[in-house]
């Protein structure tokens, strides 16, 4: 599903990039359903890999395409992706320590009824991940913006 | 490493391409297209914060639902304004829609 994803945003053709980005939604989606979320899986299926394709395939057909981009790896992009990668580190050493969200709201005060106080810096929970997300989304964008020439052309 | 391990890693691979392709594409359906791959990451890591020994969390899959349904409204009206812009600049490059409207 990686690859395909990967693979649709690389592609130069916007009609390949919608092919595979349909093979992705369908992927993504047997994956929920194979790990037991039948209805997120089939919901998932029929918007993104139904609804949204179709909208795609009817905007393509509307607008025609552009002419490809010459350069395919640009600077900026090979920084951008491999900044994607490194972020992978600290989400791979959190996600070990994972504690997964609750069924039930009350779940939650028994979960965080730690006695110390600055527990809460080395509990993880799932959504602590946003303060790896956020640092790393905001440094691929800075560092994107920077090496930008286009951007600059403009100012 | 766990399960969740992979999954969380396959969600932030796609939530950090689909943010560089948003950053770096010069073609307003690619970055749209960016963003949907963004969301894949996004449903992922919310199914996987909620996955347990007994199964995926109710909680996470109703966050999942709502999070498909809002992307998919987001998405629908970025092609429409694509659809507009294209017809107000003849192309979809943000760079020469930007030097464009000034």
């Amino acid at each position: 599903m990686v690859a395909s994803s990967v693979a649709a945003l690389l592609v130069r053709r916007l009609l390949w990039s919608l092919i595979l980005l349909f093979y992705s939604s369908m992927l993504l989606g047997g994956i929920l359903f194979w790990f037991g979320a039948v209805y997120a899986g089939l919901f998932h299926i029929i918007t993104f890999a139904g609804a949204v394709s179709v909208v795609f395939m009817v905007i393509i057909m509307l607008v025609g395409q552009d002419p490809p981009e010459k350069r395919l790896l640009r600077p900026e992009l090979i920084i951008g992706l491999a900044l994607a990668f490194a972020g992978l580190a600290p989400f791979l050493i959190l996600s070990e320590q994972l504690t997964p969200i609750p069924n039930k709201i009350q779940e939650t005060t028994l979960v965080n009824s730690s006695t110390d106080e600055l527990s809460f810096l080395w509990d993880f929970q799932a959504w602590s991940l946003l303060f790896v997300l956020l640092p790393v989304s905001a440094t691929i964008l800075a560092v994107v913006n920077l090496f930008s020439k286009e951007g600059e052309r403009n100012e | 490493m766990s399960e969740s391990s992979y999954l969380l890693a396959t969600a932030a691979v796609l939530f950090f391409s689909g943010l560089t392709t948003i950053a770096t594409a010069r073609n307003l359906v690619k970055n749209i297209m960016g963003f949907q791959v963004m969301l894949f990451g996004v449903n992922l890591a919310l199914f996987t914060a909620g996955l347990s020994d007994t199964g995926p969390s109710l909680f996470s899959s109703t966050l999942v639902v709502l999070s498909i349904v809002m992307g998919a409204s987001v998405e629908a009206v970025a092609l429409s304004l694509a659809i507009f812009l294209y017809r107000k600049y003849g192309t979809l490059n943000p760079w020469l829609i930007r030097r464009l409207s000034h």
